[in-house]
């Protein structure tokens, strides 16, 4: 190719490219508007929140904290597997109903364990007595 | 006539001692043993449309080649197979033209060196989750896009005053140390390349390299364009894709560390640190 390129009396002179197959890429694409920082700061709150209230409410077993315990992790671990689905179910490899189906499973999976959470919370021993109560086991 | 014989005399003993030298380095080449190493190329032709992605073998006596894996790969199309196919140009890591995954870590062929160890074959391939042109090359196109996306030049609010070109822009040296671990980036997209998020968004997550150079011209002093510049990067792809995983950071061939520019802009982004004034006025040699 360099041999022909180099050559200036050739009849025909063909740029480099022609040989090269075109290969149709991803356009970059600007993600369309809505901001984002605003959730971030929040997820930043929340972890940073998290290393407080486990162990508070671990301590000191109550409904309240427990309900405030539940409530974090909950939204925690929601915001977590959120950037998981947007990651990996995307719409140009599932197309675009199956990432909305995904998000929206997870809103209900959240919502479900938020309510049994708190259920467990109001009307058994309670979210920090039972996981306390996992060193009070002894083995037969 | 006496002198003749002596000139020929002296000039016939200089040629023996020359072959005898050289007789002398040939027989110590052929002492020492050959030191074969196995490298396994990725291999693909666009103008073969039938045949698949392959990995092609080649040995190589590295008795007889350069310390670094661009040496092997330039012996290679040299001497053994002028199809292979790589980019190349500056050979000592200033042009990041030669970037490509060796051994697992995508590095900059010229200065990374041979694995010595013959018993292991080194295996090449080209940036991990690129379009392949030929052989090593990726399609760096959307890279670039993305480059010129973030604007990656000087902006000043107030053009019509500052002619440019007129005088030089103030800059003080702790503003200027801001920008030490970010210009020395030379775009080699082996840090875009080995982050899962840009494999999996890289349509619109922009990438550790790109956001870098966004956070290299948001923090310089000089440029009063930051708000704008910060608002284009607010939405939930451009840099919120970033998990930290640090694999950018870790790859890096130049050393820099673009996991930590991207938490600075999402520190900017959420209000949590400001750009802070610059120490100099800027324009002050244009207000003159």
């Amino acid at each position: 190719m360099a041999m022909r390129l180099c050559r200036t009396a050739g009849p025909k002179l063909r740029p480099i490219t022609t040989n090269i197959r075109t290969i149709s890429t991803t356009a970059p694409v600007r993600s369309s508007g809505g901001s984002h920082s605003g959730l971030w700061t929040a997820e930043r709150a929340l972890s940073v929140g998290l290393i407080g209230v486990i162990p508070a409410a671990l301590a000191f077993p109550s409904q309240g904290l427990d309900a405030l315990m539940a409530v974090s992790i909950v939204m925690h671990q929601h915001w977590g597997l959120d950037a998981v689905v947007v990651d990996y179910v995307r719409p140009a490899v599932v197309g675009n109903v199956l990432p909305k189906v995904a998000r929206g499973g997870l809103f209900l999976l959240s919502a479900a364990t938020l309510g049994g959470l708190l259920y467990f919370s109001y009307n058994d021993v309670g979210l920090s007595k039972s996981i306390r109560k996992l060193w009070a086991i002894k083995g037969q | 006539m006496a002198l003749v014989h002596e000139a020929r005399l002296l000039l016939s003993c200089r040629g023996a001692f020359g072959q005898l030298r050289s007789i002398h380095a040939s027989a110590a080449l052929a002492q020492e043993a050959a030191k074969i190493k196995t490298f396994q190329i990725y291999r693909w032709n666009p103008e073969k449309p039938g045949e698949k992605p392959h990995m092609q073998t080649y040995e190589i006596n590295l008795k007889e080649c350069g310390p670094m894996v661009l040496d092997a790969l330039i012996k290679i199309k040299n001497e053994m197979d002028p199809t292979l196919t790589f980019r190349r140009s500056c050979r000592e890591g200033i042009c990041g033209s030669c970037a490509m995954n060796i051994g697992g870590t995508n590095t900059l062929a010229c200065i990374s060196h041979i694995d010595t160890n013959c018993s292991k074959p080194t295996k090449i391939y080209p940036l991990p989750h690129m379009y392949v042109l030929r052989d090593l090359i990726p399609d760096m196109s959307n890279f670039y896009k993305q480059y010129k996306m973030i604007q990656p030049w000087l902006q000043r609010k107030n053009e019509t005053t500052e002619k440019k070109g007129k005088a030089q822009y103030l800059q003080s040296l702790e503003d200027r140390s801001k920008l030490d671990g970010l210009y020395e980036c030379i775009l080699c997209a082996c840090c875009s390349t080995s982050c899962p998020s840009y494999w999996w968004n890289g349509d619109k997550y922009l990438g550790p390299a790109v956001l870098m150079q966004a956070y290299r011209w948001i923090i310089d002093s000089r440029d009063e364009m930051t708000e704008e510049r910060l608002s284009k990067l607010r939405d939930p792809f451009s840099v919120y894709r970033c998990h930290t995983i640090m694999n950018c950071t870790r790859t890096c061939p130049k050393g820099l560390n673009p996991g930590l520019a991207i938490a600075e802009i999402k520190r900017l982004l959420s209000g949590l640190a400001k750009k802070p004034e610059p120490r100099l006025e800027t324009a002050a040699l244009h207000n003159k």
